[in-house]
């Protein structure tokens, strides 16, 4: 491959779909480096009857075509929590398996050394990163209202919100009991026909992947955009290796896989945008050694890996007593319908610093979770695991984490995967912090059940678990060199013609999910690369 | 099932498959037992049915097939849980000899909520097998439950709940 390209973005989720889009519609030459491939609409599995699956689902094989070669065991954990990460290889990255939870962070999110005393603050702050908002809500279509919480800032471009579920209301006369606002759900889903994406049918399969696109999916969206520009060069089965450098130390290509003809292959390009998620962009960094960077790119100052974070989680099933023995009716909706925004800073100082959100509802009411813990067996424990199914209702908070240097992904040079590449290793422990904040957050969980009339199973033991699929923070932006690898546009201090756009890039995580806030700003890391390039700063 | 706890589960090799998922069911008619025996499949395929049993609502665990369901579920995990399986219905089919086999699935459910003997976590095993093959069964999911989702709506409809029914 002989072609140079003005840019090459390695992965084509949240961060790069954005980024692909933005820079060939900006007139750039822009390859793609994509180490999935598409899996159409029709190939998604979301409808498929559990009996129609050779496991009936209990081996995630919806999920399946997703999972290419060996990406779901070429990992390992070590010395740590109960934890897991989410890797997947397909274009569009895990925008097809996402529940499509937009949120905005607040402005007290950027500033948590600045109000808790705790981590570093974001070295830009919402009013900077608010057009952003505003753009990517309008591209990706968000459904929802401003319910006027300063902890949750809106725009001003939401589809219709979705209508709420008996159960939804009945959670609702609890929590205003107690003070806590619920609102409709803020969701990438078209809830309406919205840029030629058709309105959602409410099978509530959206994290299998949703079969006609009224879910954002970056390789439905993004892609085709990109495509119709006439700049763009998508290569799928293509697995980076490594960023390659010239002898100044600036990124002149990428060396990576075709994971379908095993060979090597080489892409030259002027920049270079890293968007492969959380693990494995600190991998390919951590993997990209030379004599200029021989701790890794851009890795002078040991920062690249660390800081490694996600969601804590450990929510409640909770069996309304209002709705038990109803005629069984429809209820899958899409997913969620309505959110609990953050809350416990309304009610007094705690001891420890962040909070936690609430999706309700985000789980599928096909399987009776109850009928593994409803005591019993024989006809009587058959009738009441039927009569209970109707009044099912789930809490799943996501808790804030602290982003702390002792928790990281590496590589280990001794164990590569199937294609000679070194694997990631994850280490995470939870601290203090996050402790404290998830006894708070599951007290106040059972607090909010206590409210209504139901019978409760806790999801969660001892201990919290994590990261939801929300890991972030390894290549993070910072005001300080020493703690930090990138600037507020994403660009590495070192390595000026590299960029890291997807979730590695957080500085810290408030408890809202990431997904809007990674879009936000690659979006504005492709404002500054376009306008760089007219400067020829680039 | 539930994608976020699901995520966990990260070793699939080492389960017994890789790569390639066959995407159609299988189909009881002509499914050849894997691991059970004859003899151990007929001894499930009851205590099954006893977990769940038919009424006037719906089949039971038999109907439903649920000990083929276990059988392709066991013959492809790995060897420890396999031994625990041949294990557990040596077991209950002993304890059945000294009384009956209602009275030993009486006995192995005693403590459920804190199982301690082999028998105790045998019956654990036992019912989460049920429970996963049963309610993800046609009749499970039809009949059983009569679930009414996984469908197309134009517009979803909000809180419009059927009234209690008379039962």
């Amino acid at each position: 491959m002989a072609d140079t390209y003005d840019v090459c973005i390695i992965g084509s989720g949240a961060a790069g779909g954005v980024m692909a889009k933005e820079l060939s519609e900006g007139g750039a030459k822009v390859m793609l480096l994509e180490a999935g491939k598409h899996v159409p609409m029709s190939g998604f599995l979301s409808h498929h009857w559990p009996y129609k699956l050779p496991y009936r689902g209990f081996r995630d094989e919806k999920q399946a075509p997703f999972r290419q070669g060996d990406v779901s065991t070429s990992i390992r954990y070590q010395d740590s929590d109960s934890i897991g990460v989410d890797r997947i290889r397909v274009l569009g990255g895990r925008t097809v398996h996402w529940n499509a939870v937009a949120l905005r962070y607040a402005e007290r999110d950027f500033r948590s050394a600045e109000l808790d005393g705790i981590e570093e603050d974001w070295p830009l702050t919402y009013r900077e990163l608010e057009p952003y908002y505003d753009r990517i809500e309008q591209m990706i279509g968000v459904c929802g209202r401003d319910d006027g919480l300063e902890i949750l800032p809106a725009g001003k471009h939401y589809l219709p919100p979705i209508a709420w579920r008996c159960s939804e209301h009945i959670l609702e006369r609890a929590t205003a009991k107690m003070r806590i606002p619920l609102i409709s759900v803020r969701k990438a889903v078209a809830t309406v026909a919205f840029d030629g994406r058709p309105p959602c049918h409410y099978c509530g399969h959206c994290m299998s992947g949703c079969d006609v696109g009224a879910l954002f999916n970056s390789a439905e969206v993004m892609i085709p955009k990109a495509q119709r520009t006439g700049n763009f060069i998508l290569r799928q089965n293509a697995l980076a290796r490594e960023i390659l450098v010239d002898r100044e130390g600036l990124a002149r290509g990428v060396s990576f896989i075709d994971t379908e003809t095993k060979q090597e292959e080489e892409v030259k390009a002027g920049i270079v945008v890293v968007c492969c998620a959380t693990v494995e962009s600190a991998r390919l960094l951590l993997n990209s050694r030379s004599p200029r960077h021989p701790n890794g790119l851009a890795n002078s100052n040991g920062v690249v890996g660390r800081y490694l974070h996600g969601h804590l989680t450990g929510g409640v099933d909770i069996y309304l007593e209002e709705l038990q023995g109803i005629r069984p009716f429809n209820q899958d909706g899409a997913t969620d319908h309505v959110y609990i925004p953050r809350y416990n800073h309304l009610f007094g100082r705690k001891d420890y610093a962040g909070g936690w959100g609430i999706q309700v509802n985000y789980s599928d009411y096909m399987f009776p979770h109850h009928a593994q813990r409803v005591g019993g067996y024989g006809a009587a424990y058959k009738a009441r695991v039927r009569s209970m199914q109707p009044g099912f209702a789930m809490l799943g908070p996501f808790g804030k984490v602290e982003a702390r240097p002792e928790n990281y992904v590496t590589v280990d040079p001794h164990r590569t995967d199937a294609h000679g590449i070194p694997i990631p290793v994850v280490r995470f422990r939870f601290g203090q912090n996050d402790l404290a904040l998830w006894r708070d957050q599951t007290q106040s969980l059972l607090e909010i059940a206590s409210n209504v009339k139901a019978q409760v199973f806790p999801n969660f033991g001892q201990a919290p678990t994590g990261f939801a699929s929300h890991e972030v923070g390894t290549i993070r932006m910072g005001k300080n060199p020493k703690t930090s690898v990138l600037n507020s546009f994403c660009q590495a201090r070192e390595v000026k013609n590299l960029f890291v756009t997807d979730g590695s890039c957080f500085t810290t995580s408030s408890e809202k999910n990431p997904t809007l806030h990674i879009m936000a700003l690659s979006l504005r890391a492709a404002d500054y690369i376009k306008q760089q390039r007219r400067r020829g700063q680039l | 099932m539930r994608r976020r706890t699901a995520i966990k589960i990260v070793a699939l090799g080492a389960l017994g498959f890789s790569g390639e998922l066959p995407l159609t069911a299988w189909s009881a008619q002509t499914y050849q037992l894997r691991f059970f025996t004859a003899e151990e499949n007929a001894m499930l395929e009851q205590l099954m049915d006893m977990v769940i049993p038919a009424d006037a609502h719906s089949p039971g665990a038999r109907a439903a097939q649920v000990s083929l369901f276990a059988d392709l579920m066991v013959a492809t995990s790995g060897e420890d849980i396999r031994k625990r399986w041949r294990d557990g219905l040596k077991l209950m089919r002993e304890e059945a000899a000294r009384s009956s086999l209602v009275e030993a699935l009486a006995k192995a459910s005693a403590h459920e909520e804190h199982p301690t003997t082999n028998l105790e976590h045998f019956f654990a095993a036992l019912k989460r097998m049920t429970v996963n093959g049963y309610y993800t069964s046609e009749i499970g999911i039809h009949q059983e439950l009569e679930y009414q989702g996984n469908t197309y709506l134009l517009q979803f409809p909000g809180c419009a709940p059927p009234a209690k029914t008379a039962s």
